[in-house]
């Protein structure tokens, strides 16, 4: 793994610790798991793992918008007319 | 257009569970307005100084996240030895202790994982496995092998007949393909197995391949945990 991705990944998982605002014993389990299986497979498979159910809860709300945000973010902006100010 | 207003009001209420701004508000700007200038132009809702500063902290990890996203890419995560599979599967399955899921890792031919999904789910003590479904998953995947795996509620980690056969099955199916079934997984109790290092692991075919749906059943092993209990129980008294 390289030294940049390492960093940006470790700057990712301060960014969703502050997210999904956890206690320190969570957070330690979050930056666990990700090290172990990738911030990907955590935000997808979060269902699956052993966290509590409000913390999975927000996660999910998280992927939502990741995921809304990717396949109809730009597609509304034509449908809609076009009403995002400066684009 | 429906599908496209479930996800709208989808995405609003997960704007609201993580940023606290109310529901109605946000509705209402969503009614007249691109949904998603929320993220861009937060003070269309005019959010108070807490909610923004949690909708600015939302952009920032959406944008590290997709740059991250690239990367990881680049730097998949690799299995070099089952250690790191179970190490994995651990992560992924060990907290699933109310029903049995099964999970299946597409692999390249470096065994860098391409993509990771379950493929079934089913009660406390069983799971029905698709293997049509596996294989139609890994031709999209255009995988070179596979990882298969599973949990055991109960915590046993030892691989059932039914795991067993269940692998041979897999076995018989891929390899056929020129695709290789690396290990089979089972994680419990906290702990793995790994089929691979037990010696478990089917190295032929033994039969031709058979899609017909396979159902693991770990009921028995509940039973047999029940009975032993029951045993120690009496010889204690």
């Amino acid at each position: 793994m390289n030294k940049d991705f390492a960093i940006r990944k470790e700057r990712v998982v301060e960014q969703i610790s502050q997210i999904l605002n956890v206690d320190q014993e969570v957070d330690a389990r979050i930056k666990n798991t990700i090290k172990e299986i990738g911030i990907e497979a955590f935000l997808f498979n979060i269902d699956t793992l052993d966290f509590p159910d409000e913390m999975k809860e927000r996660v999910n709300a998280l992927k939502e918008i990741i995921q809304l945000n990717d396949i109809y973010g730009k597609a509304f902006y034509s449908a809609k007319g076009g009403n995002m100010d400066d684009k | 257009m429906t599908n496209r207003i479930q996800y709208e009001d989808s995405f609003l209420k997960s704007i609201n569970k993580l940023t606290g701004i109310p529901i109605n508000k946000i509705r209402k700007y969503a009614k007249e307005n691109n949904p998603f200038n929320i993220l861009e132009h937060p003070l269309v809702v005019e959010p108070n100084e807490k909610q923004l500063e949690r909708i600015c902290k939302l952009n920032e990890f959406i944008a590290s996240y997709n740059v991250l996203r690239m990367n990881e890419e680049e730097n998949r995560i690799k299995f070099k030895s089952p250690k790191d599979t179970g190490q994995y599967f651990l992560a992924l399955l060990g907290g699933k202790r109310d029903h049995e899921r099964f999970m299946v890792a597409f692999l390249d031919n470096s065994n860098s994982i391409i993509e990771t999904r379950t493929v079934s789910e089913g009660d406390i003590a069983s799971v029905v496995v698709y293997p049509r479904k596996i294989l139609k998953m890994a031709m999209a995947n255009d995988c070179k092998s596979i990882m298969i795996a599973h949990n055991h509620p109960g915590g046993s980690i030892n691989p059932s007949r039914e795991d067993k056969a269940l692998t041979q099955r897999i076995v018989d199916i891929f390899q056929p393909l020129d695709i290789r079934v690396l290990d089979h997984i089972i994680v419990g109790g906290g702990k793995y197995s790994s089929m691979a290092e037990d010696g478990y692991l089917p190295s032929e075919v033994s039969d031709k391949a058979n899609y017909e749906p396979i159902l693991l059943d770990g009921k028995h092993q509940i039973e047999e945990r029940i009975m032993t209990y029951e045993n120690d129980f009496e010889e204690d008294e």
